[in-house]
């Protein structure tokens, strides 16, 4: 796979051919961006029978607004990744159940050592513990970059600030967060962690 | 091991934990995009193709049909087709160093957005030096290419630089020389399923919209693609 900043000015231009009706260029934008919508979609929604209805919402939903791109504005990850917000958003918000980002309990694999399996688990749900006490917008920050793996430009234009805004905050964010892990265990971490 | 000095690898840990299984794109789903891709972007005339070949020859009367028969796909034919664009630009020497290459290849990458870049840079020792760029696959206006390439790359800003394209003659197959003149596809490689598929979308594509009978018969040797079209 290409890196992104090659694979902005060809999904852009794919983009373009596609407006003017090229359906190979369509085809390749589907094929390149589906996974990563997929992905984007199934990290925040568990059923996969309404990821599955979100994510043809979602391309469906491109092909309507494929006019409405312009490469000036930002690149076609940040766009369609913005359209699968919205739609994330909006099946919530008809269904109002918590977003998997608040589900922060869970326990991970092991590798086999059990002391360090614990420590690891206690780390974890500690970490867990304070990421569910920030502010959603400073945690869907976090997640966009840690879990989806997006760049600040384009956690900007996902979430309209500016770049430099989003740098700020999570650096903020992190700043606060490796203070508060170095101190003691949050509270509610050894409930997150049983 | 978490660290409570950097907490990324923890938030990394965090959101990763619930990874989705994500399978290959639907083949069903990209089948409703695109008809419905069709509906809302439907071409324009273009210069080749069936839609230009019917229209130019008026087989279409109402009723009429027309049958194209690419016997023997595999007989060997020689014809030419375009590869992309070359730009050609003398820059000052000045401008450019050795070690600003693969600089220069990342900022045309970026610009042209070709589908691979080639680079070749000569250096003669003299006041000026020589800067070959093949941009390989589809560059729609290599005008606005040459621009963008000014505007990425400091060492070609004022460079003088011309666009030729990048074609040539290939020593393919019959089929490949009706694949490429009349569809823009490859008919020799891919099996008939998907041959039938995509002759059918790239002639809807083109606007055809009367119907189409395709059909693909391997043989020993050859491919025999029998396509019939009916314009009401």
């Amino acid at each position: 796979m290409l890196p992104w900043p090659i694979r902005d000015p060809l999904l852009a231009r794919r983009a373009a051919l596609a407006q003017g009706g090229d359906a190979a260029a369509m085809r390749s934008l589907y094929r390149e961006l589906h996974p990563e919508v997929a992905r984007f979609v199934g990290r925040r929604i568990r059923s996969s029978a309404d990821a599955e209805d979100l994510v043809s919402r979602v391309f469906f939903t491109l092909v309507e607004r494929l006019t409405d791109f312009d490469p000036r504005r930002g690149s076609v990850r940040a766009w369609v990744l913005r359209i699968a917000r919205n739609a994330v958003i909006d099946h919530v918000r008809a269904r109002r159940p918590h977003l998997d980002v608040d589900a922060l309990g869970d326990l991970l694999p092991g590798d086999g050592d059990p002391l360090r399996d614990l420590l690891e688990r206690e780390r974890l749900g500690d970490l867990a513990a304070r990421v569910a006490e920030l502010p959603p917008e400073i945690r869907e920050m976090l997640a966009l970059r840690h879990g989806d793996g997006l760049r600040h430009r384009e956690i900007a234009e996902l979430l309209g600030l500016s770049e430099a805004a989003v740098k700020q905050r999570m650096s903020r964010a992190l700043r606060a967060l490796r203070a508060q892990l170095q101190l003691e265990p949050a509270k509610g971490a050894a409930d997150a962690i049983a | 091991m978490l660290s409570p000095e950097d907490p990324r690898a923890g938030l990394r840990r965090l959101f990763h934990r619930h990874e989705p299984i994500v399978g290959p794109p639907p083949a069903d789903l990209e089948d409703r995009l695109l008809a419905q891709h069709r509906r809302r972007y439907p071409v324009q005339a273009r210069g080749r193709g069936f839609a230009a070949l019917l229209g130019a020859h008026r087989f279409a009367a109402a009723g009429a049909a027309v049958a194209l028969v690419a016997g023997a796909c595999q007989l060997p034919a020689e014809y030419e087709r375009s590869f992309g664009v070359r730009f050609a630009c003398t820059a000052e020497r000045a401008a450019y160093t050795a070690d600003s290459v693969p600089d220069l290849a990342d900022q045309l990458a970026a610009a042209i957005g070709a589908e691979s870049i080639s680079l070749r840079v000569h250096d003669a020792g003299g006041p000026t030096i020589a800067v070959r760029i093949d941009a390989w696959g589809p560059v729609e206006d290599p005008e606005a290419a040459l621009s963008a390439i000014r505007g990425a790359t400091p060492a070609l800003r004022d460079a003088t630089c011309a666009a030729e394209p990048l074609a040539g003659t290939v020593h393919g197959t019959l089929g490949g020389r009706l694949g490429y003149a009349l569809l823009d596809l490859d008919i020799d490689r891919k099996d008939a399923a998907i041959t039938r598929a995509e002759l059918l979308e790239q002639l809807r594509a083109q606007g055809f919209t009367g119907t189409a009978e395709i059909e693909v018969e391997e043989q020993p040797g050859q491919r025999r693609v029998k396509i019939r079209l009916e314009q009401p």
